[in-house]
């Protein structure tokens, strides 16, 4: 399902315009980007968590030419299904 | 930093953001997570603008070994939920390190080199990397191939379906599989049960081993060498980067907090402000030193003339060959003290008159031999006229006796004092009468001590 497909059945939903549904995915998405930059996560009931990890720098090697890259440290958006999210996905 | 922020915190702050009351924004992000939910059910994936893409999948049974009991297990098929974000927010999440690039790198790089570069870097951004589409997808496609009886479908999937953006976007990439490595990870980590996700990290962890997950990217790194000169230039630019960070923890996250560009600065400049508060440090200790040791020559002119004596030797010998020259002349002469002292500064070490006691005593005029005593640290008149009268307080006739003491408390130890027979002056030590007019004579030294003329003196003493 597709981005606005999805909001137009939340809209549909919740009674909200989807407009407005869309203004709020947006502020979601900024949310996360925000929280993401300073490493929170934000936590959606029965759904699950998006976490901002971090990721310490690397060295890897090359195989083919044996060379050693560094790859440098970075953050990245996790998202971690809620125990309920897994148990219906099991079904 | 590191906060967790709450459904009802996220509604409120996003509808602050928006302007749209906070309930309403409640509703709707609860019925879009299960609209969500609902799909990810039925097996669709979701796709969420600006957040990323939600999908899952199957994974089909599989052979492992129980980290606990080392017996085989078998993985029971399940699906698994993979969320993959969108450039967007993966770009904005990494703002703090956006700057850095990957690096090539050599025995030869030096610290020094790096920090030097590291202001080059601020310039270049792999999101300026352009490539060209067809390259990658042949090379990945083995990989991919590999990929697919695994977790890591959704890496494929996407790099099927979005080659040319993944690979364009290298951070994007790398954050999968670094991911992918992470999940492996961090499910390791876990208390290993028969549960399947540990297991299946396990296995996944053995089957795409280190070497699996570095030769994807390589691949990606590899794709990236493939590319146009002008790619190949960014990237030659881009093997400069800073390792700041060898002393890096693998396990605490916050201690990273700096970007690592900032880092080697902060060092060099921490080292040289080091070295700085080190160099003031000292010069204030070296003062402190100083200002004490003044103070202590000013406040005790006993330490004082002990240092004195130590420096300048046998001292003591001018105040005995003075001091018989004066008791040969008149006793009672305490206005020339100021001159003796003087004298006795002046007059040099050596000559004069020799340490025998012999040269001296003839000039007594008491018949008895003369006693002599050395004053000390512990050992002041007062003892000493208790030791040779048995009465503490007959000391100001010792002190009489030998003028140029100077203040009776502090007299130089050492110093050689003339201890004279009280019968000379017809004083009893047992006598009450005697023992008031010794208390009124001791009264009388200290008097002279606190006047002005007391001060000259002092002064004098210490020229």
């Amino acid at each position: 399902m597709d981005s606005k497909t999805l909001i137009e059945k939340a809209a549909q939903r919740s009674g909200t315009s989807v407009d407005r549904g869309r203004a709020i995915v947006e502020g979601f998405a900024s949310l996360l980007a925000e929280g993401g930059a300073e490493l929170d996560s934000v936590a959606v009931p029965a759904f699950g968590v998006f976490e901002a990890k971090k990721r310490l720098e690397r060295v890897n090697v090359h195989p083919a030419t044996g060379k050693r890259m560094l790859l440098p440290p970075k953050i990245v958006m996790a998202f971690k299904p809620s125990a309920l999210l897994k148990q219906k996905l099991k079904q | 930093m590191q906060q967790k922020i709450t459904f009802s915190e996220a509604c409120r702050l996003i509808g602050r953001s928006t302007g749209i009351p906070r309930q309403e924004v409640d509703e709707f992000l609860r019925s879009l997570f299960e609209v969500m939910e609902q799909a990810l059910i039925d097996g669709e994936s979701v796709k969420l603008k600006g957040i990323g893409t939600f999908k899952t999948t199957t994974i089909a049974e599989r052979k492992s070994v129980d980290v606990n009991t080392g017996k085989e297990i078998i993985l029971p098929a399940h699906s698994k939920l993979i969320f993959t974000p969108a450039k967007e927010l993966a770009a904005a999440v990494n703002s703090p390190f956006e700057a850095f690039e990957a690096i090539e790198l050599t025995d030869n790089i030096s610290e020094e080199d790096l920090a030097a570069v590291d202001n080059e870097i601020s310039e270049t951004s792999l999101q300026k990397v352009e490539t060209p589409a067809e390259t990658p997808v042949a090379p990945l496609a083995p990989f991919l191939g590999r990929e697919n009886d695994g977790v890591s479908s959704a890496h494929s999937s996407t790099y099927s379906s979005d080659e040319t953006t993944y690979i364009e976007d290298d951070p994007a990439s790398l954050i999968d599989d670094d991911k992918h490595e992470e999940e492996c990870k961090d499910k390791s980590e876990e208390p290993c049960n028969v549960g399947s996700s540990s297991a299946e990290s396990l296995d996944e962890c053995t089957e795409y081993s280190h070497d699996a997950l570095e030769a994807g990217e390589d691949i990606l790194n590899e794709e990236s060498e493939d590319m146009e000169q002008p790619v190949e230039d960014e990237i030659n630019k881009a093997t400069e980067y800073i390792n700041g960070g060898n002393d890096s923890s693998a396990d605490d996250i916050i201690e990273e907090d700096e970007p690592l560009r900032h880092r080697n600065n902060h060092n060099s400049e921490r080292r040289k402000k080091r070295r700085f508060a080190f160099i003031i440090g000292f010069m204030c200790a070296l003062l402190l030193i100083c200002v004490a040791g003044i103070l202590i020559l000013l406040i005790c002119p006993d330490t004082a003339n002990r240092l004195r004596t130590k420096l300048t030797g046998p001292s003591d010998v001018q105040v005995e060959s003075v001091d018989t020259v004066i008791t040969s002349l008149s006793r009672n002469k305490q206005p020339e003290t100021k001159d003796i002292s003087i004298e006795q500064a002046s007059v040099p070490h050596n000559d004069e008159a020799p340490k025998s006691d012999d040269s001296i005593a003839p000039t007594s005029p008491s018949d008895t031999p003369v006693v002599y005593d050395k004053v000390t640290e512990t050992r002041y008149l007062g003892t000493i006229a208790r030791h040779h009268y048995g009465n503490y307080f007959f000391w100001p006739y010792i002190y009489e006796a030998n003028p140029g003491l100077g203040h009776p408390d502090r007299i130089k130890p050492g110093t050689r004092v003339k201890v004279p027979d009280l019968k000379q002056f017809g004083i009893d030590p047992h006598d009450k009468a005697a023992i008031e007019e010794a208390k009124r004579k001791e009264r009388e030294i200290y008097n002279r001590y606190t006047s002005v003329s007391a001060r000259r003196t002092k002064k004098n003493n210490k020229r």
